[in-house]
């Protein structure tokens, strides 16, 4: 090891972070080195002045009673207030005043079983208040009755609906009875291939694939 | 104080407790006096720093975590405090650093030699540390007086910790460089700085 070398692992040799080879090709050289002898004897002797030489000038001897008074006139962040905890403070006081103003001014859902009659504790309630509230639940009442009325009328029309859809279906099959019945004469059949009337029958009857399939009776008809 | 001591007497404090919070004071203000000191090399100004600190940690202890040393959270409070010093002390007196001055005379008034070779090495030790830059002088103060780790320095200087390495990198080779002539005997000496040894 040269002595550049030696001087550059100083400070890693005082950190203590020289591995145990290099640090033993370290020793060896000090030890026949008189220059970096010196050198680690220098930087030894500054490391040992800088953490143990308390030489210097002292604190008053009244510095902690002057700090001391200094501090009664402080209150430590623990103790003090902070504006967010106020706030959340009177939030919470406001909240609770409130629950406490509803309890006393709403009334009861429920009569309470009372040995005394409760005209002897009239409640504290504010005649403007009172005739806010009557006005309100009026308004509700009125708005359940609309709705009543709009509920029958459209049972009704509904009612009426069906009526009407079961009349025009019972018309229309006494129709298909009525032309089914009724006679061409035969110079008009012989003169049409089909029944001129069958539009009609067709236009009233269920559709064909309702009716059963024409071979399956023909094959009935014969077997029979 | 054990660091459980340290914890439970933090909490006392927490709770609003004077009496933990003037053992904190007790065991911390030499400490983070002589760091201040070293920085500032102002007597009165480095205490009255140190009551800035302790009043800002009152002010302040609930901000505390316990995930880093109470002193590491001391320590940063005080060296931004330093920092913000030496600004004005430059805004008010140019690019002169008049702490060097004062520091000097300080020091030399304070100390009290054990020998006389002892006293002139320790005063230029010192000397050299003072030539440091300010974060180079508070990572070898806060590494070798407080023993604090380059994670810890990291923290207080608010710097990364790789950075931390290269400040006391360079800080020591600047030191190496500003003792050299100093700490060998004159032969050595001309020898030394001649390179004509080892290598």
């Amino acid at each position: 090891m040269k002595c550049n070398e030696f001087e550059r692992l100083i400070d890693a040799y005082l950190d203590g972070e020289l591995s145990s080879s290099l640090r033993l090709e370290f020793d060896a050289h000090r030890l026949h080195c008189r220059r970096c002898q010196l050198l680690m004897v220098m930087m030894e002797t500054v490391e040992t002045v800088v953490a143990s030489d308390t030489r210097g000038p002292r604190l008053s001897e009244d510095f902690t009673q002057r700090l001391l008074g200094e501090l009664k006139q402080r209150r430590p962040a623990s103790m003090r207030l902070r504006p967010t905890r106020v706030a959340i403070a009177a939030a919470a006081m406001l909240q609770a005043a409130a629950v406490l103003y509803l309890a006393v001014t709403l009334p009861p859902s429920a009569p309470t079983p009372s040995p005394a009659p409760r005209a002897e504790a009239p409640p504290i309630v504010l005649s403007a208040e009172r005739a806010a509230s009557d006005e309100v639940r009026d308004r509700f009442a009125e708005a359940d009755a609309r709705f009543a009325r709009r509920e029958a009328l459209y049972d009704e029309i509904v009612r009426r609906v069906e009526a009407a859809r079961a009349n025009l279906a019972s018309d229309l099959s006494q129709l298909a009875r009525y032309a089914s019945a009724f006679s061409v004469p035969e110079d008009i059949a012989r003169a049409s291939a089909t029944n001129p009337l069958s539009w009609l029958l067709e236009a009233l009857i269920p559709p064909a694939e309702s009716v059963e399939p024409e071979p399956s009776r023909t094959a009935d008809q014969q077997a029979l | 104080m054990s660091a459980e001591q340290l914890r439970l007497t933090v909490a006392r404090a927490r709770r609003g407790s004077p009496e933990a919070f003037r053992e904190l004071v007790d065991a911390f203000k030499d400490r983070l006096f002589a760091f201040v000191w070293r920085i500032l090399r102002d007597h009165h100004e480095a205490e009255d720093i140190c009551q800035a600190v302790f009043v800002r940690a009152y002010e302040r202890l609930a901000e505390y975590r316990d995930q880093y040393a109470f002193s590491t959270w001391l320590f940063t409070i005080a060296y931004r405090m330093c920092l913000n010093s030496l600004r004005k002390r430059r805004a008010y007196a140019g690019d002169l650093d008049l702490g060097q001055f004062d520091g000097g005379a300080d020091e030399a008034a304070e100390t009290v030699a054990n020998s006389e070779e002892a006293r002139r090495l320790r005063a230029l030790i010192w000397k050299a540390v003072d030539q440091l830059s300010t974060a180079q002088k508070s990572a070898v103060l806060l590494f070798y007086r407080e023993g604090k780790s380059c994670q810890e320095i990291a923290e207080v200087l608010g710097i990364p910790a790789v950075t931390v390495k290269s400040h006391l990198h360079r800080a020591r080779a600047r030191l190496r460089e500003c003792l050299k002539a100093e700490l060998v005997d004159d032969r050595l000496a001309c020898d030394y700085l001649s390179g004509s040894w080892g290598a």
